[in-house]
């Protein structure tokens, strides 16, 4: 039997697992720059464009800079302290812990596709288009659901 | 489910914090189990009854309400 948590691995391996998981937080970082960075180019060579959009790009693009930009600093400083580097890995890795996050995550979205189907059900009455979206929303969910369930079918 | 894990610990003399940095995991999550408000996965059952040299019967009751969850 194999297990599935890293914190039963040696240091190297959660060496190993913090500096790949810096390599995609670089490629995050990178796509917030050119997000903002395609925001300023589009306001200024398109003036005729909605602004609001723009603002609501630098808004994602900052985010996706800060946030990486920080957990870059955060696993830099953690690289450096093995007691610290444990620490992270017991609680990040730990079972309850992630039943938890997992648990909550399902019902955010529950509540998530609850909401989005009353607005979209209450909108829908002056903008029929919402209802193509949400119809649209709908399919994608059960596509990526049965793609999903027959992938981890085959697996396990 | 019910779980000897708090009387086993403290014949061994542990606290929490012990036993939770031989498991690998948070206090919370032994504070959990003793309570039976959280059941353990095979893994982590195997690593207590492993850790007390028990095996995993000795150290779970398994509850037949466990069933229906």
């Amino acid at each position: 039997m194999k297990s599935h948590s890293k914190n039963n691995g040696n240091n190297q391996e959660s060496v190993r697992y913090l500096q790949r998981q810096m390599i995609l937080l670089f490629i995050f970082f990178i796509i917030g720059g050119a997000t903002i960075i395609f925001a300023i180019m589009t306001s200024i060579h398109c003036p005729e464009l909605d602004k609001t959009i723009s603002f609501i790009y630098i808004g994602f693009g900052a985010g996706l800079l800060t946030t990486s930009l920080k957990r870059i600093i955060h696993n830099r400083k953690l690289l450096k302290d093995e007691k610290a580097l444990k620490d992270y890995f017991v609680r990040a890795f730990d079972e309850r812990e992630n039943y938890i996050a997992n648990r909550a995550f399902r019902m955010a979205v529950l509540i998530v596709i609850m909401i989005s189907y009353l607005a979209a059900f209450i909108c829908s009455i002056f903008i029929p288009y919402i209802m193509y979206g949400l119809a649209f929303q709908v399919v994608i969910l059960l596509i990526s659901y049965y793609i999903a369930k027959n992938v981890y079918n085959r697996k396990m | 489910m019910k779980t000897k894990i708090s009387e086993l610990r403290k014949e061994r003399g542990l606290t929490q914090i012990d036993l939770a940095d031989q498991l690998n995991v948070t206090r919370q999550t032994i504070i959990s189990l003793e309570s039976g408000k959280y059941k353990a996965s095979l893994i982590l059952a195997h690593k207590i009854a492993q850790l007390f040299d028990l095996t995993i019967e000795d150290v779970f009751i398994f509850d037949g309400e466990d069933e229906n969850l």
